[in-house]
């Protein structure tokens, strides 16, 4: 017994000194210039036409580019992408963007405004399902070509003029719109590839075959600034410098590893232990503890991001107003932030985040709960009697499940709610939960992809992918249409408050909090300034040992 | 003058006819083993505070205290509070009745199967025998956590409609759906290691004169297996019992930590460690007391398991 314990302790003390020893991993990659990234779930998909989440951008952002591009330090700036320069006309309805020459897929083939053409036709045709198609309907036509309304792609507001220059022509006036084609959904994809994996027996078009093996290491053909050089489900993502881009010479990075850690703990542990740069999110438990301990790796970033409740309309009892301002004027938001998020984030009474100098929220929703109680009576709730049973679905993460305990206490104690039963769900099946409306009341979170009150207000025009709801008011479509037709920015802002106040008042949407970016980012990191949607140009990232 | 000597072996004779049943010895056995009555008491005692405990002035456990979260043991949280300012101890309690209850409905659930289907199996034997313990080969054979899983989510939407159970949850946790689902679908896969004892154990009674008795006596198989087979094996299903209890909160906390058990914001030990775990950089006494309470129960029952094993066996001594 006695050796055999010795043994084991000599084995047990070699290790630690091992390890004490041992370069952390985050040294090391440093050192090789390897970004290692936690970024929340497995990808749904590196293909930009089936994505929608926050994470799954984030690697699509290195391996495409659009026609514009991000800037480094200020989000609401553009910088040139694949078109070196861009025009539009008086009253912003037609945008002409021109090519320049040296943009190339990552196996050299020339970027064309055939390609953006192409990459458009797949993602508004209705075939492909795409989640975020919605974002392309700044273009003429393309609601009426997605909902097949209309057949034929070419009378869809874009066209390439020659092969150096893309014209888009607009349902409305878009003063904003290149910062709008910079998001994801406006991304080309490599035709020849696409066509070539989605051949098929079943007689579809290649084009809008979905989840072919294009997405695979070694198919995979990108524009941007990486390409992927492998994919391992629930591993990792790797992408390398793409040689062919135009501006390769200001790559800096030989590599960028995104690691799926969807659990913020063990994020959280694998920075502290030196395995990642940068986390996705991090656990509020934490928060503190760096603060006080090591404040140079926690960054508290404004972000525009706005986190609620999603109510399905089409289930009683959430299909009455009244109990939707009930159970809205029963939350305390400011006891929320103040003590499970943590992290700086402020209460919201209305929906659109602030943006400074183009849009402030009228505060509409209260923290009331004498006026809960009274709503919820009318309803024909009174004291909660009755109610019927409804889950609140969350994607699984620490974090929401707190807030929806919190949640559910709250219902609990101030409208004597019972019936309010908690469901996670992983994230793709969440994903597919709300895509088919098959729950009554969700958490859900949205990102703005452009600065503009729109990229929150459009979301619940009627008929938009990412309504989900069964939400729709005429009236509050008119508002937004005519919001675009604004002849000043305050008449404009003006327009959009007042529809803002239709959403805040009938409440498809119970607001909970505005985001703060609350994120771990290693000193080593270079370049990596604070953006109001976080998107991050990799191109311009470095990594620098102290 | 009488003799002394005679009376002596009179009384001592007396003493052995009235001798002591096999369940008195194995308690006189079981008393002398320290660690297994000291683990009697522990489990009796936690059992007890589970299920006593709560009626004395305990917090409710799923009612927030958001300005008095990630408290430290203190006065008003005996073991702390966590990060919705919940308290802990309270939760352990609340958490303690469902993991002991899985633990026991669980475990009762296979017991009945196992010994009926071992003890059917080994006294019929033949091919009906080589047929049953085949489809136990091929039941074992599949990862049982995957058929619990399976289980959980083919009826929990079933046991959702049952309006009864709802009524009843707001009486006990016990009758919340998910839960009552998570009993069955454990104890449906922990019999299969019952059944394999029992019917080995079978196999050697049935060759033994009282079952030949009983056969010339002309009973029926069903008073022969359940009256006469089944009393002799006892012993064995005790301790096996003993033993399964704890593998079978073992499996209920892996469930929750894999956030299949217990729903929020209800706790089980199992779920209370995993909140804990992953606080413990920061709380750690969210994970040291459920863990505590956890390993002390499941050490006691398999020490109190062992002394059983040792203490039912016929085949030591009696001194």
């Amino acid at each position: 017994m006695m050796p055999r314990i010795k043994a084991g302790l000599l084995l047990v003390i070699t290790l630690a000194l091992v390890s004490c020893g041992r370069e952390s991993r985050v040294d090391w990659a440093t050192r090789n210039k390897i970004l290692m990234v936690g970024n929340g779930s497995e990808p749904k998909a590196l293909d930009p036409h089936l994505v929608s989440s926050v994470g799954d951008s984030n690697i699509l952002r290195a391996l495409f580019e659009g026609l514009v591009t991000y800037h480094p330090t200020d989000d609401s700036k553009n910088a040139p992408g694949v078109a070196e320069r861009w025009e539009s006309n008086d009253d912003y309805t037609v945008w002409t963007f021109y090519f320049r020459d040296d943009a190339k897929w990552s196996n050299g083939d020339p970027v064309t405004p055939e390609d953006f053409l192409y990459a458009y036709e797949r993602i508004l045709s209705p075939d492909m399902a795409s989640p975020y198609a919605s974002m392309l309907y700044f273009l003429k036509n393309a609601k009426a070509f997605n909902e097949e309304k209309l057949s034929d792609f070419s009378q869809v507001g874009v066209k390439a003029l020659d092969n150096r220059t893309l014209q888009c022509t607009l349902r409305q006036p878009t003063a904003f719109f290149p910062q709008v084609v910079k998001h994801g959904t406006w991304y080309p994809v490599h035709p020849p590839t696409i066509e070539k994996f989605g051949q098929n027996d079943a007689g579809l078009k290649p084009m809008t075959m979905q989840f072919t093996l294009w997405q695979r290491p070694g198919n995979h053909v990108s524009n941007g600034a990486f390409q992927l050089k492998s994919w391992q489900i629930n591993k990792s993502v790797v992408v390398e410098p793409n040689p062919y881009y135009w501006d390769a010479d200001i790559v800096k990075l030989k590599e960028i590893r995104f690691f799926p850690l969807p659990n913020e703990f063990t994020e959280e542990r694998a920075y502290r232990d030196g395995q990642v740069h940068y986390t996705y999110t991090m656990p509020p438990n934490m928060i503190d503890w760096y603060r006080k301990n090591d404040p140079k790796h926690l960054r508290l970033d404004p972000y525009a991001g706005v986190y609620y409740y999603k109510c399905n309309l089409n289930v009683p009892p959430l299909d009455n107003v009244k109990v939707r301002q009930a159970l809205a004027y029963a939350i305390d938001r400011k006891k929320i932030v103040e003590n499970v998020t943590l992290g700086g984030q402020a209460p919201t009474y209305a929906f659109v985040p602030p943006i400074e100098g183009l849009y402030a929220s009228p505060q509409l929703v209260k923290y009331d709960p004498d006026k809960a109680r009274q709503l919820l009576a009318e309803a024909g709730y009174p004291g909660g009697k009755g109610f019927p049973r409804i889950d609140l679905l969350f994607n699984t993460q620490d974090t929401h499940r707190a807030i929806a305990e919190t949640i559910q206490d709250m219902w609990k104690k101030e409208l004597g709610i019972t019936g309010i039963g908690l469901l996670n769900q992983e994230w793709k099946v969440y994903l597919s939960t709300l895509h088919d409306m098959r729950y009554e009341m969700a958490r859900h979170a949205w990102i703005g992809d452009y600065v503009d009150p729109t990229t929150f207000l459009d979301m619940l025009r009627t008929g938009d992918s990412n309504n989900e709801t069964g939400w729709s008011s005429p009236e509050y479509d008119q508002l937004l249409s005519d919001a675009a037709l604004a002849p000043t920015a305050e008449a404009r802002q003006k327009i959009l408050q007042e529809a803002e106040t239709i959403v805040m008042t009938e409440l498809p949407f119970i607001p909970i909090y505005w985001y703060t970016r609350t994120t771990l980012v290693h000193p080593h990191i270079q370049n990596w300034e604070p953006l109001l949607l976080d998107n991050h140009p990799y191109k311009h990232v470095d990594l620098l040992a102290d | 003058m009488p003799n002394p000597a005679m009376d002596t072996p009179t009384t001592r004779l007396e003493e052995i006819e009235q001798g002591t049943s096999l369940g008195k010895d194995a308690w006189l056995r079981l008393k002398k083993n320290k660690l297994a009555m000291a683990s009697l008491f522990i489990f009796v005692f936690i059992v007890l505070l589970c299920f006593i405990g709560p009626f004395f002035g305990v917090q409710h456990p799923t009612t927030t205290h958001l300005d008095a979260k990630s408290q430290p043991p203190s006065k008003d949280f005996l073991l702390g509070s966590e990060h919705l300012g919940r308290d802990i101890l309270s939760r352990i309690l609340y958490g303690g009745q469902v993991s002991l209850i899985v633990g026991f409905i669980a475990t009762f659930v296979s017991l009945i199967i196992g010994v009926s289907y071992g003890a059917v199996a080994g006294y019929i034997g033949g091919r009906t025998d080589v047929i049953m313990m085949r489809i136990v080969d091929v039941l074992y054979a599949l990862p049982f956590m995957l058929i619990v899983i399976i289980l959980t989510a083919s009826f929990s939407e079933a046991l959702q409609d049952i309006e009864f159970l709802h009524a009843m949850k707001e009486k006990s946790i016990v009758f919340e759906p998910d839960l009552l689902l998570l009993f069955f679908a454990i104890g449906f896969v922990e019999w299969l290691t019952m059944a394999r004892i029992v019917r080995s154990q079978i196999i050697t009674l049935k060759k033994q004169e009282f079952v030949d008795a009983a056969v010339s006596l002309g009973l029926s198989h069903k008073r022969i297996i359940f009256r006469h087979l089944i009393p002799n094996v006892f012993g064995s299903i005790i301790v096996y019992t003993t033993l399964t209890v704890p593998s079978v909160m073992r499996l209920e906390a892996v469930l929750s930590f894999l956030g299949l058990g217990v729903k929020p914001p209800n706790s089980s030990w199992g779920s209370l460690i995993k909140e804990g775990a992953d606080r413990m950089y920061s709380d750690p006494w969210l994970l040291v007391f459920p863990a505590l309470f956890f390993s002390l129960t499941i050490f006691s029952l398999n020490f109190l398991g062992d002394g059983l094993r040792d203490a039912l066996d016929p085949k030591t001594s009696k001194d």
